[in-house]
């Protein structure tokens, strides 16, 4: 029987959070061995999806659950969680087709407050490359009152030890067996902050990796060379290709000279054929399927559809290498200290006359010679037999996520204005209007351009869409009636500032974590507002001139003819900001808005008229 | 031995019609037998269809398996047009289990692609081993697989078996999909033990059907013969459902046929009406173990309970609102709709924790123990499709609420919404009209609110030409449903809140502080102090004085109008604005009046100035929560109305 907590912890904690977690890891005879306990407090009604337990599980490695209850007040236990208030589910990842993964999830809340909860569970794995990736914290928004780690390994056990924000307590090492533990006390929350890194690269943790390791097949992470060879090993004979394959693969490139032309006509191919779908089976998590699976079925995820393109090369005599990378527009940064799996997504690197293509597989739009968003400006692991290593993977400059839109606007009537765009767009734009192009219908469509233009309140009329992925681009060409463009002032009508999206920015006093900014910003606008009447008095803004060591803004507006024209430019630097930094980031946003807010044209009826 | 004669009803339910043309005749119809017809075709109808059902077949037929068993086998066929279409090779075929043993059975799963390349045809089978099963929750799995060889151009076709012993669920059917259909056919064997009605929504007829009665094919069963009966309904070219926004779910209005048994004739003679009437199903549910009988035997642990939270003082009205709120109180919702509870009232005492019908249901038992009388109301929540009166289907209900009356004055309650005046129902319920049970009586009770839910803005505008910023001080209100959703998505949060008025241009937002929060017998309020950018051009300040707190955009955009249109519950917005004129500076433009009121709204702006302030006054009501497609211009043009006349500025020139 659990001992009630008023006896252990004889005082009332602030607001809702975990009293305490201890989690042991064991290994022994090659197993790993999780037990957990967890205690929280809730402290009011809304709270209670605190109390929603859940505990994530692969197949044939389920959990056994030994306790969970609720302890009131005084500490009595008022409720016992039967076997029965456990259900499983399957638990497939948005983007998956297929996993198998599970959750055992219950119910602990209850009706008076405070109350506790406790809980513990074990989960035994034969497979694994982490001995722990492990933070104190169960959710970021909750804090931890106090949570200890202790790590058990067997003397001979070879592990590598990354920690952050975490001190050693105690550290024994007896005859068979080492024993590690680590304590945190008073953890407060985070919070969600804007175009800051991941939050668990600033949290606690200790990773820990064994040197040497049975998945699949057995390897080694003792270094990055190491850990990359069993990668290599493990996909030795997945290359291969079905003979009608490599049929059909000699026929695209007969009488194609250069490498890089070879390589566009096989991604191209690729990309035509197959499509993106994620089954992750047993170790299906990190070896991929071999490249027959996907001549036979023509889907794969990233690994299988790099794996079968690395075939598709390689008996085109075309070296390549799969490079893994932690993909997406906030990735977590590679630790390079230790050695192993801290990747989610696999590209392929294919050296051309000095250069490297960067192959993004999964995606049916993007060219084959571009770098996007995805997988740019951070660390991948180049897969090559024993001499991997980690790698760059070249960052987006501000040439390259250019975007230019030129803009003519002529009154209709009392009520709109018809407003005329031909807009190109590179970078992250480009990406996702190759998308948008080819899966949104008409009415999506309008309804995703909308929201890009420089203007609120547009009925798209007219729409063109130019793809050239050889220059990395796409050209918008759009019609639109737009109301409320000009605004009354009783007699007087204005122009106000047309939107245009800065950062979103917390006050410098609120921020506790550095930006980081992977992408710059590249936006020129020229705008033309066509006068139809000569005799208004027409006041315009002044000129808006700011440069910094983060970006720089310009805006002005002039008479020209029978035209206002507004020429704008907006550049943003990718880097990463300490706090300090933060500051000046955030002057340098808040004074754009600020100045915008009066880049405002006043139109005054001639007195006379 | 016993003859039975087979009784069918068909029974229409529509609310809108469809232009039907044939099919191309070239095309096959037949699983297995594609024709280069079907691999060179194209749909020109169209332009936006990703993917087009060349054909989608079902077909329902009992069978004896120690017991009567439905076998419902599909065949479907689609031709891939666009990538965007890819999906539809993703195939995911839901089944039941009941948890107490019995369970759906998906079988003889068969599935090709059929592409053309280089000229040549490839056809591409589903290999069963890669067939994967995911558990969904406790009751439903889903059969997942994916179709290999797929690309645009790429006929697809699948079939499969479903046995299920639930002869209650006889497979619905749906004549329409978010991509066109080009033939849809159900094909229905009956037998004379089970009968069925059936709905038909969002067609007025089909394309064809037909009852054929086979005297030469003699059925026996249980003792009994009876000729084999197969009744079809074919539609053809049916288009693509398109979601025109403001819709309460795609579910109520496309096509398709709802079964629900009605009548079993045991093979020995004599018979079971099921549900035939609401009257029956009223008496039914009321005697059902999970929910008439539930709410009695929840009623016997009452004096207790109310006796151990002092719930028996006060007048009737507080009375009321004390019980709704101490259940709301003591007993948290696990999020899951239901009509029927799925515990006991001593596994709820013991758990705090149970579904909507668990909550509810507690709670009637509580308000008649109270001395009140109280209700079941039987409802089909907005994501659950739209109730047909006519047809006693109890399916269509997923979730039951609370009526009470006090003083002869009736009332509605939901015990799952804490954050929710004791007297009111949540927005997922507002959905036309709920089925109110009595033990002598039933009858439909109006869910959709008649009283507007209101969000005001009260600002004291300030200009400060030294910092160069218009300071506000505001106050806001929002009333009923505006209050609870705000309540449920700011969970009165500081960040939070300045984010939400951020979004309305207020800058720099300090000295927050909200009330009732609580307490939701009185509006949410929130008081806040702002210090925005000063627009300014030469000697001129431009003030926007109900800063973007009215609509900014018309969402109305599209000409036409199919669906009506559905704004959840009647809302409107309030705006009082005094704007403090600086020294040295004077209004020279002052927005024109507006006034205008019909049936379907009301706007009113007026402006007023003494001294050294400008008062702005400006209402907009929309008077109703579902519009019908013929008001949609009307309603597009006042919300233009409102769009141009709330965003309008305010300039202030100097003095010379």
């Amino acid at each position: 029987m659990l001992v009630g907590y008023g006896l252990l912890c004889p005082y009332i904690l602030a607001g809702s959070q975990i009293v305490q977690t201890k989690t042991k890891i064991t290994i022994d005879k090659g197993h790993k061995i999780i037990e957990r306990s967890i205690e929280i407090e809730i402290t009011k009604k809304s709270d209670n999806w605190m109390a929603e337990i859940e505990v994530p599980f692969k197949l044939g490695n389920e959990p056994r659950i030994f306790t969970a209850s609720i302890f009131d007040l005084n500490g009595t236990e008022v409720r016992k969680i039967k076997k029965k208030d456990i259900t499983s589910k399957s638990d497939i990842g948005s983007g998956s087709f297929y996993e198998d993964e599970y959750i055992k999830s219950w119910n602990m809340s209850w009706n008076t407050y405070p109350y506790r909860i406790k809980y513990s569970y074990s989960i035994t794995l034969k497979e694994f490359l982490y001995v722990c990736n492990y933070t104190p914290y169960e959710s970021w928004e909750i804090p931890v009152d106090k949570a200890i780690l202790t790590v058990e390994l067997p003397t001979d056990f070879q592990i590598n030890i990354s920690t952050h924000e975490t001190q050693k307590v105690d550290s024994i090492i007896a005859d068979e067996l080492k024993s590690y533990t680590w304590e945190w006390s008073n953890l407060s929350p985070y919070k969600k902050e804007n175009y800051s890194p991941p939050i668990f690269e600033s949290a606690p943790r200790v990773t820990i990796t064994p040197l040497k390791f049975n998945y699949d097949i057995k390897g080694s992470q003792t270094t990055w060379e190491d850990y990359g060879l069993w990668q290599h090993t493990m996909h030795q004979g997945l290359d291969d290709l079905t003979e009608s394959e490599k049929k059909i693969i000699i026929n695209l490139i007969k009488g194609i000279d250069g490498t890089a032309k070879k390589v566009g006509i096989l991604h191209a191919y690729m990309q035509k054929s197959t499509r993106y779908i994620y089954v992750g089976l047993e170790t299906g998590g990190l070896k991929p399927y071999p490249a027959s699976y996907v001549c036979k079925n023509k889907f794969g995820d990233c690994k299988a559809l790099t794996n079968y393109m690395q075939a598709v090369l390689a008996y085109c005599a075309i070296p390549s290498y799969q490079v893994d990378v932690y993909a997406g527009k906030k990735p977590i940064r590679i630790d390079p200290k230790i050695p192993g799996q801290q990747f989610n997504h696999v590209v392929l690197a294919v050296p051309v006359a000095g250069d490297t293509l960067w192959l993004e597989n999964t995606s049916k739009y993007l060219p084959y010679d571009y770098t996007g968003s995805f997988i740019q400006n951070r660390r991948g692991l180049l897969i090559k037999d024993s001499t991997s290593t980690l790698v760059n993977i070249p960052s987006l400059e501000l040439s390259d996520v250019a975007e230019t839109r030129i803009t003519q606007i002529s009154k209709n009537d009392n009520e709109s204005i018809n407003f005329k765009a031909h807009n190109t767009y590179k970078g992250p734009l480009y990406e996702s209007l190759l998308y948008v192009k080819n899966e949104f219908n008409e009415k999506e469509t309008k309804d995703f351009i909308g929201k890009i233009l420089p203007i609120n309140n547009a009925t798209i009329t007219d729409l063109e869409i130019e793809v050239s992925n050889n220059e990395k681009e796409i050209i918008v060409i759009v019609e639109s009636e737009v109301r409320n463009f000009i605004i009354n002032a009783g007699r007087h009508k204005i122009i106000p500032a047309m939107p245009f999206e800065l950062l979103d920015l917390e006050k410098p006093a609120q921020r506790t974590r550095t930006v980081r900014i992977l992408t710059p910003r590249n936006i020129n606008d020229t705008v033309s507002i066509k006068i139809t009447t000569t005799n208004d008095q027409i006041s315009l803004p002044e000129k808006i001139d700011i440069s910094t060591e983060y970006g720089s803004f310009y805006e002005s507006a002039a008479l020209v003819n029978d035209s206002i024209m507004i020429t704008r430019s907006y550049q943003l630097y990718a880097g990463e900001y300490n706090l300090e930094q933060y500051v000046g980031l955030y002057q340098f946003n808040k004074t754009i808005s600020e100045k915008r807010k009066s880049f405002v044209i006043l139109i005054k009826p001639n007195e006379q008229d | 031995m016993n003859k039975i004669n087979l009784a069918f009803l068909i029974l229409f339910f529509s609310n809108s019609a469809i232009v039907c043309q044939d099919i191309a005749p070239t095309t096959s119809l037949e699983f297995g037998k594609i024709t280069w017809d079907d691999l060179d075709f194209t749909y020109a109808k169209d332009k936006e269809a990703t993917a087009v059902i060349l054909f989608d077949k079902g077909h329902s037929e009992f069978y004896i398996d120690e017991n009567l068993r439905i076998r419902f086998k599909r065949q479907k066929r689609i031709k891939i047009l666009q990538n965007a279409g890819l999906h539809y090779a993703n195939i995911e075929i839901p089944y039941y289990v009941d948890g107490y043993g019995k369970t759906e059975k998906i079988k003889e799963i068969k599935a090709f692609s059929y592409t053309v390349s280089e000229g040549l045809l490839s056809r591409k089978k589903v290999d069963l081993e890669e067939v994967f099963i995911e558990n969904v929750n406790a009751n439903w799995r889903l059969k997942k697989f994916a179709i290999p060889n797929v690309q645009i151009g790429t006929i697809i076709e699948y079939e499969y078996t479903v046995e299920t012993p639930f002869l209650f669920n006889l497979p619905d059917w749906q004549f329409q999909d978010f991509i066109p259909t080009l033939y849809s056919e159900y094909k229905m064997q009956s037998v004379p033990f089970y009968e069925y009605t059936f709905i038909a929504q969002g067609l007025t007829e089909f394309t064809d059907s037909y009852v054929f009665k086979d005297d030469y094919n003699i059925q026996y069963y249980g003792g009994a013969s009876y000729p084999d009966l197969r009744s079809t309904y074919i539609m053809k070219d049916v288009p693509a459902f398109v979601d025109e926004g403001y819709i309460t779910s795609p579910d109520h209005y496309i096509m398709k046929i709802d079964f629900q048994l009605s009548k079993i004739n045991f093979p020995k003679g004599g018979s079971k009406e099921i549900k035939t009437t609401w009257k029956k199903m009223n008496e039914e549910l009321l005697k059902h173990e999970n929910f008439g009988k539930y709410i009695k035997k929840a009623e016997s642990v009452f004096p207790e309970y109310i006796a151990s939270h002092s719930m028996n003082s006060g007048s009737s009205e507080e009375l009321a609102e004390k019980v709704i709120n101490t259940i709301k109180k003591d007993f948290n919702w696990n999020g899951r709709y239901a009509k029927y509870a799925d515990q006991k009232t001593k596994q709820l005492l013991a758990s705090k924790t149970g579904n909507v019908a668990d909550l509810n249901l507690f709670l009637i038992a509580a308000l008649r123990s109270s001395g009140f009388k109280a209700f079941p109301v039987l409802l089909s929540t907005r994501n659950h499709g739209r109730i047909s009166k006519s047809y006693p289907f109890a399916h269509f209900f997923n979730y039951v609420i609370v009526y009470y009356e006090v003083d002869g004055k009736p009332y509605l309650a939901d015990a799952t919404a804490p954050l929710l005046l004791h007297n009111q129902i949540p927005p997922r319920c507002l959905n036309e009209q709920g089925l109110l049970l009595k033990e002598d009586s039933f009858g439909w009770i109006d869910l959709v609110p008649h009283h507007p839910s209101i969000r005001s803005i009260y600002a004291q505008l300030e200009v400060d030409l030294f910092e160069n910023t218009l300071n506000a001080k505001i106050k806001f209100k929002a009333t009923n449903l505006e209050g609870y959703q705000l309540r449920k998505s700011l969970k009165n949060d500081s960040s939070k809140l300045v984010k939400y008025f951020n979004e309305y241009g207020l800058e720099n937002i300090h000295g927050i502080k909200t009330s009732n929060f609580d307490n939701p017998k009185r509006p949410y309020s929130v008081s806040l102090k702002s210090s925005t950018s000063l627009s300014k051009i030469e000697d001129q300040l431009l003030i926007k004085p109900f800063f973007n707190f009215p609509q900014q955009e018309n969402p109305f955009k599209q000409k036409e109008r199919t669906y009506p249109i559905d704004l959840t519950y009647p809302k409107g917005s309030n705006f009082s604005i005094l704007i403090n004129i600086p020294t040295g500076y004077a209004f020279t433009e002052v927005p024109e009046p507006l006034s205008y009121n019909d049936d379907l709204m009301d706007i009113a702006y007026k402006t007023f100035i003494s001294n050294n302030q400008l008062m702005i006054v400006g209402n907009y009501n929309f008077k109703k929560a579902n519009y019908k497609p013929t008001e949609y211009p009307a309603l597009q043009k006042g919300v233009a109305q409102i769009v141009s006349k709330f965003n309008e500025y305010i300039v202030l020139e100097k003095n010379d």
